[in-house]
C-alpha cells in the first residue's frame, strides 16, 4: 500500500445521505454524512454490524437507490441522474455482487440466462456468442459447461455465489460491490469464494468495494477498511495500520472481539465488551452517535458529532478524544 | 385502545357511506322502474314519482335519501302501499336471527371443539372426521344441502320439522345447514393452528416443566391456538347473512332472507336497496365488534406497527 | 474379529481417489425447471390427479354430452315433451302413496294419480273394529301393472288389535293373494311414526331415452346436464379470468407505485372487501338484464379484490428481491423486470388462485339461480337445474341429487386440484 495519492480515484462518495420515510415524517437515516473515495484496482473493506447502512452505501453507489443528498462520483462522472444511454453505459461498468445467494437468482430462469441476462440487457452478443461467454464465464467461476440448463436450485449455497458472480461478470465491470458475499455460506466455502474473487480480481483488473460484517474476512481481502456505525464513516484506514493501532473505540471494541487462534495470544488479549444497544437509526442520539455506549466519553461529545479527520497519512478517525491525544 | 377502536369505527362508517352510495346510484341508473308500467296511467304515475321524491333532481334525492339514512330510515316499499323498509325488517328479521345467532353459536362452538379435538388426535379418526365435515362445508353449496338434509333427516326419518313453527326443535335443521359451512371453515383453521402451536418450543418447554396435559392444552395451545381463527370470526359472520338468503327459502322461514328474494322477484327497489343497506351495516357491525374483541384479546396488535428496512 | 489391529492392515489394500473437484460439482440429478418440477410433485399427490381427472371427464363431456343425445333420440336442452315428464333414470312400475296413517282408512274411493299410472284402493274403511277390504286395480281399466284386474284384499281386525298387528295382516294378506293368483305382483305395507305406506310392487328397467330421466316440462335431463356444465364452466372461467385480469393490472400498479397510490388503493379494496361479494351481485344484476353477459361481468367484477391483494403483495415482495436489485443493477428496464422477473414469479401463486376461483364462481352462479337472478329460462345451468331439482325434490328426488353429485364433484376437485397445485409449487417444500 504505497502513497494512496498516485492512486487514480474510481469511485468518490461525498457527503452522502440516505433516508428513508418510515411514515409521515419519520426518516430512518440509513446513511447520514459519508465521503470516502475508491482507488482504481483496490478493495476497499466497509464493516460495520447488521443496519449499520453498509447495504445501502452499496446500493446508493450503484445508483439503485437515488441519494436524499451528496453526491457519488464514478470515473469524475455524477452517478445520479444518469439518463438512458449514459445510465447503461455505468451499469456495464459497475456491478454486484449479493449477499442471500438463494435470493439473488430468479428460480424461473435457467442459469445460462441468468449469466446472460447482462449480455442481453446491454445486447453484447447473441446466439453461439452468447452462449460461448456463458461457458466462457462458467469455467471462471469454477463450474462448468453443463450447468448451464440447469435452475438455482439445484445448486448448492456456494455454486449459487459462483453464478451470481458470473453474472456480474458478464458485462466485464471494472467495479464491483460485494454486498456480504459470504455471509450466508458455511466457512469451508467462504474461504473458495474470496480466493476466487482475488483472482479474478488480478486476472481481470477489477476494484471492488467489499461489505462485510466479519473483520478478520475483510482484512484478508482488503487494502484499505472503512468501520461504519450507525450511517456514520467512524474510522478509514489501510487494513494492517487499521489492525495495529485501531484508534476510534468502536474499532478497537470491533477488534478485541476478533478470535484468535493461537491460545497463549488470545489469553493475553483484553475483549472490550460494549454496554448497551446501536441505538435506532431513526432516532439518532445528538452529538457522537457512539457516545452512550463509549468509555471514554466527555461532555463535547454530547454536544458536537465528531467529523471523519486524518490523523495520520491515510488514516482518519472521526472521535474527539483522538483528535486530542494527537 | 381507545384511538384503534376510533379509527375502526371511522372505517366501519366510512364503509357503509360508501355502500349506501354505490346503492343509491346503481338503483338509480335502472333503465326500469317499478312506475314505468304501460298500464299505470301518467298521472297516477306522477303521483306515485312524486310520492317517492321520484320528480326531484338525483342529488336533491341523494341528499334526502342520506339524510333519512343518517335518522335510520330506510325508506318506503314500492310494492306495499305505506310500509316502511324499517317496518318490515322489524317484522322479519327477529325470525332470520333467531336462525341466525342459533347457526353462529353452533358454527363456533363445534367448529373450535372439532379442531381441537382433531389436531390432538392427529392423524386419527377424529382428525379424519374433520376433515371429511370440512370438504363437505367448502364443496356442497347450501342449496344443495339444505334440500338433502331435509329430505333425508326431515321427511325420511322424520326427526325434524322441515318447516319452521314455534318449536325451537324446528329450527335445528336451518340453523345447523346455516352454520355448516362456517363450522368447517372455523374448524380446519382451529386445526391447523393447534397443530402448530404444539409445535412450539413453547409448549416443549411447559411439557419439560412437568405441567399436565389438559394444562398444556387449556393454558398455553388452546389460548394462543385461537387468536388467528379470531380474525375470521368477521367474515365468517358476514358469510351467515348472505346464506340466510338461501336457507330461508329452503325451510320456509317468514325472515329477511325470504322477504329479500320477494323483493327481487317483485323489483322493489326501495326494498332490495333497504335491506342491501341493512345487511351490509349488520355485516360491517359484526366485524366491527370481532376487530374490537381481538384487539381486547390480543395486545399485540396494538403495538403493530409498519416494519421494513 | 476380536484381534482387528489397525496397525496391521495391509495399506495396498487402499488406494487414493484424491479429490476431483469438477466431479464434486457435478448434480446427477436430470435438470428440472421450476414448473416440471412442481408437476412432477403434483403427479404424486392422488387426491389432486384424480381431481384433476375428474375435471377433465366433466370438461370433455360438457362439450360431447349434448351432442351425444342429439345424434341418438334428437335431445336437445329446450326441446318439451309433455307426455314424458318427470321420469327417472330407471323407470318402474312399483307404485307408494304415503298417507297419514289416521286418515288413510277413512276414505271410501283412493285413487292415486301417481306418475301416470293407476292403483286403486276402494272401499277402504277403518273406524272400528269389524271387516277391512280394499280393492287393488280395476277391471275397467289398465291399471299398475299393465292388466285389467281387480284383486280384493281382506281382513278383519277387533279391538285387541294395534296398528302394528293391523299392518302385519295387511301384508299376510297381500301375501295371500300373491300365492293364489300369479298375476299378482304384491303389495307392501310399511307404518313409519304417522305415515302408512303403501306399496305395489313392479319390475325395473333403465330409462333406454332418457339416461338421467327428464324434468317437469319433459326435457332429457342428460342434455340438460352437460348442457349446463357448458354454461357454468363458461361462466365461472371466464369470470375468473377477467376477474384475475382486473386484479392483476390494480394489485401490480398498486404494488409496483407503493407508498400514497398503494395506501389509497389498498384502501379501496379494504372497503369493498368488507362486505361480501354476493350483495354486491344482487344488486348489480337486479339493475341488469339476467343473462349469460350480465353474470360474466357482474361476477368478475365483485371478485377481482382477493387477486389484486394478492398481486400486489407478491409484486411489493419480489420487488425487493436481490434478482430483481440484480437485474436493476444490470441495467434492466421496467418492461424486462416485470416480464422476465414479475410476472413468471407470480404465476404460481395466481395459478392457485384462480384454481380455487372457480368453485367460489360456481357457488355464485347457482346462488343466482336459485334468488332468480341467474340464467333465464329455457337456459340449462348446474344452477338452473339444482335449483328446479330443489323445487320437486320430494317426488323426484334424482332431479336434485343428478346436479347436486356434480356441481360438489367439481367444487371438490377444483378445491382439492387447488390444494394439490399449491403445495406443489410452494417453494418453502423444495430441497
Amino acid at each position: 500500500m504505497a502513497d494512496s495519492k498516485d492512486k487514480k480515484v474510481l469511485v468518490r462518495v461525498k457527503n452522502l445521505k440516505k433516508y428513508f420515510e418510515v411514515s409521515k415524517g419519520v426518516y430512518l437515516k440509513a446513511v447520514d454524512d459519508v465521503s470516502f473515495d475508491i482507488y482504481k484496482g483496490e478493495t476497499l473493506g466497509l464493516v460495520g454490524e447488521s443496519g449499520c447502512g453498509k447495504t445501502t452505501i452499496g446500493r446508493t453507489i450503484l445508483g439503485i437507490y437515488e441519494p436524499t443528498d451528496g453526491v457519488v462520483e464514478f470515473d469524475g462522472q455524477p452517478v445520479s441522474g444518469l439518463k438512458g444511454k449514459k445510465a447503461k453505459e455505468f451499469k456495464k461498468r459497475a456491478q454486484m455482487i449479493f449477499q442471500d445467494p438463494y435470493a439473488s437468482l430468479n428460480p424461473r430462469m435457467m442459469v445460462s440466462n441468468i449469466i446472460a441476462e447482462g449480455i442481453d440487457i446491454h445486447k453484447l452478443a447473441t446466439g453461439e456468442e452468447r452462449m460461448r461467454r456463458v461457458y466462457e464465464l462458467l469455467e471462471k467461476v469454477g463450474l462448468n459447461k453443463e450447468h448451464a440448463n440447469r435452475f438455482p436450485h439445484e445448486f448448492s449455497g456456494g455454486q449459487r455465489q459462483r453464478i451470481g458472480i458470473a453474472r456480474a461478470l458478464a458485462v466485464e465491470p471494472e467495479f464491483i460491490v460485494c454486498d456480504e458475499p459470504i455471509s450466508a455460506l458455511d466457512v469451508s466455502i467462504q474461504a473458495q469464494i474470496v480466493n476466487m474473487l482475488q483472482d479474478l480480481q488480478k486476472e481481470l483488473g477489477l476494484t471492488y468495494l467489499f461489505i462485510a460484517h466479519d473483520i478478520s474476512m475483510v482484512k484478508y481481502i482488503s487494502d484499505r477498511i472503512g468501520v461504519m456505525y450507525l450511517g456514520k464513516l467512524v474510522e478509514l484506514a489501510d487494513s494492517h495500520e487499521l489492525f495495529t493501532s485501531p484508534k476510534h473505540p468502536y474499532t478497537q471494541a470491533l477488534l478485541s472481539a476478533v478470535p484468535i487462534a493461537d491460545p497463549d495470544e488470545a489469553a493475553k488479549k483484553k475483549r472490550i465488551k460494549l454496554e448497551g444497544d446501536v441505538p435506532s437509526p431513526i432516532n439518532v442520539p445528538k452529538g457522537c452517535r457512539f457516545r452512550e455506549r463509549c468509555k471514554y466519553a466527555k461532555p463535547i461529545c454530547a454536544e458536537v458529532e465528531p467529523p471523519l479527520k486524518e490523523v495520520s497519512k491515510g488514516h482518519s478517525v472521526a472521535c474527539h478524544m483522538v483528535s486530542e491525544e494527537k | 385502545m381507545l384511538r384503534y377502536i376510533v379509527k375502526r369505527l371511522f372505517y366501519a362508517i366510512l364503509t357503509l357511506f360508501v355502500i349506501a352510495s354505490i346503492t343509491f346510484f346503481l338503483m338509480k341508473i335502472l333503465p326500469h322502474n317499478p312506475f314505468n308500467d304501460p298500464k299505470i296511467k301518467p298521472e297516477v304515475r306522477a303521483a306515485l314519482e312524486k310520492k317517492y321524491n321520484l320528480d326531484k333532481p338525483i342529488l336533491v334525492q341523494y341528499g334526502l335519501y342520506l339524510k333519512n339514512l343518517v335518522k335510520g330510515d330506510l325508506g318506503i316499499s314500492m310494492k306495499e302501499a305505506g310500509r316502511s323498509v324499517n317496518a318490515i325488517i322489524r317484522e322479519n328479521f327477529p325470525n332470520s336471527f333467531a336462525i341466525g345467532w342459533r347457526a353462529a353459536v353452533f358454527a363456533t362452538v363445534f367448529g373450535l371443539l372439532l379442531g381441537i379435538v382433531a389436531a390432538l388426535n392427529h392423524e386419527g379418526l377424529l382428525d379424519y372426521l374433520s376433515i371429511l365435515i370440512a370438504i363437505i362445508g367448502v364443496s356442497i353449496p347450501s342449496i344443495v344441502l339444505g334440500p338433502i338434509l331435509a329430505y333425508f333427516l326431515g321427511v325420511e326419518l322424520g326427526w325434524f320439522p322441515v318447516t319452521v313453527n314455534e318449536s325451537e326443535w324446528s329450527l335445528v335443521l336451518p340453523s345447523v345447514t346455516l352454520g355448516l359451512g362456517s363450522l368447517a371453515l372455523i374448524s380446519r383453521l382451529m386445526r391447523s393452528s393447534t397443530l402448530e402451536v404444539m409445535g412450539q418450543d413453547y409448549i416443549n418447554t411447559a411439557k419439560a416443566k412437568g405441567l399436565s396435559k389438559g394444562e398444556i392444552i387449556w393454558g398455553h395451545v388452546i389460548r394462543n391456538a385461537i387468536m388467528p381463527v379470531v380474525t375470521v370470526l368477521g367474515p365468517t359472520f358476514a358469510s351467515l347473512i348472505t346464506g340466510s338468503i338461501v336457507i330461508e327459502n329452503i325451510f320456509a322461514v317468514a325472515g329477511l332472507g325470504k322477504y329479500f328474494v320477494k323483493s327481487i322477484y317483485e323489483s322493489d327497489y326501495s326494498m332490495i336497496m333497504g335491506i342491501t343497506i341493512f345487511y351490509a351495516a349488520l355485516i360491517i357491525l359484526s366485524m366491527l365488534l370481532v376487530d374490537i374483541i381481538y384487539g381486547l384479546i390480543d395486545p399485540r396488535l396494538r403495538v403493530k406497527g409498519k416494519g421494513g428496512k | 474379529m476380536a484381534d482387528l489391529n489397525i496397525q496391521n492392515i495391509d495399506p495396498s489394500k487402499f488406494t487414493h481417489v484424491g479429490k476431483n473437484i469438477k466431479e464434486s460439482q457435478a448434480i446427477k440429478r436430470e435438470s428440472m425447471s421450476y414448473y416440471q418440477d412442481a408437476l412432477r410433485r403434483l403427479k404424486k399427490n392422488i387426491p389432486a390427479m384424480i381431481s384433476f381427472w375428474i375435471l377433465v371427464f366433466f370438461m370433455i363431456m360438457a362439450i360431447i354430452g349434448p351432442i351425444i343425445s342429439y345424434k341418438l333420440y334428437g335431445h336437445t336442452y329446450k326441446k318439451q315433451n309433455l307426455q314424458e315428464q318427470n321420469q327417472t333414470p330407471f323407470m318402474s312400475n312399483a307404485r307408494s302413496i304415503t298417507m297419514i296413517a289416521n286418515d288413510v282408512f277413512d276414505y271410501d274411493d283412493y285413487s292415486s294419480n301417481f306418475r301416470k299410472s293407476k292403483v286403486t284402493f276402494r272401499n277402504v274403511r277403518f273406524k272400528s273394529a269389524g271387516e277391512i277390504a280394499f280393492k287393488i286395480g280395476n277391471a275397467s281399466e289398465e291399471s299398475w301393472q299393465g292388466d285389467k284386474k281387480e284383486y280384493e284384499l281382506r281382513i278383519t281386525v277387533d279391538n285387541s288389535d294395534t296398528w302394528n298387528s293391523v299392518v302385519k295382516k295387511l301384508n299376510d294378506a297381500g301375501e295371500k293373494i300373491l300365492n293364489e293368483d300369479p298375476d299378482f305382483r304384491g303389495i307392501t305395507f310399511t307404518k313409519k311414526g304417522r305415515n302408512l305406506t303403501i306399496k305395489t310392487h313392479g319390475e325395473k328397467w333403465f330409462n333406454k331415452k332418457y339416461w338421467l330421466g327428464t324434468d317437469e316440462f319433459g326435457r332429457d335431463l342428460w342434455t340438460r346436464l352437460w348442457e349446463g356444465a357448458r354454461v357454468s364452466f363458461f361462466i365461472a372461467i371466464t369470470s375468473v379470468l377477467f376477474s384475475v385480469l382486473i386484479g392483476i393490472v390494480y394489485g401490480g400498479i398498486a404494488g409496483y407505485k407503493g407508498g400514497k397510490v398503494d395506501t389509497f388503493m389498498m384502501r379501496i379494496v379494504e372497503i369493498l372487501m368488507t362486505v361480501p361479494s354476493l350483495l354486491y351481485i344482487i344488486l348489480l344484476l337486479t339493475v341488469m338484464e339476467p343473462g349469460l353477459k350480465p353474470i360474466i361481468i357482474v361476477l368478475s367484477c365483485t371478485s377481482w379484490m382477493g387477486t389484486a391483494r394478492l398481486v400486489r403483495g407478491e409484486v411489493m415482495r419480489l420487488k425487493h428481491s436481490e434478482y430483481v436489485i440484480a437485474a436493476q443493477a444490470l441495467g434492466a428496464d421496467t418492461k424486462r423486470i416485470l416480464f422476465k422477473h414479475l410476472i413468471p414469479n407470480t404465476m404460481g401463486p395466481l395459478l392457485v388462485n384462480m384454481t380455487m376461483m372457480v368453485p367460489s364462481m360456481i357457488f355464485s352462479e347457482a346462488f343466482l339461480s336459485f334468488i332468480g337472478l341467474g340464467m333465464p329460462a329455457p337456459f340449462a345451468s348446474w344452477g338452473v337445474l339444482a335449483n328446479q331439482g330443489a323445487n320437486v325434490f320430494r317426488q323426484f328426488p334424482h332431479q336434485l341429487i343428478i346436479p347436486a353429485v356434480v356441481i360438489s364433484l367439481t367444487m371438490l376437485s377444483f378445491n382439492l386440484l387447488g390444494d394439490g397445485l399449491r403445495d406443489a409449487l410452494d417453494p418453502r417444500l423444495r430441497q
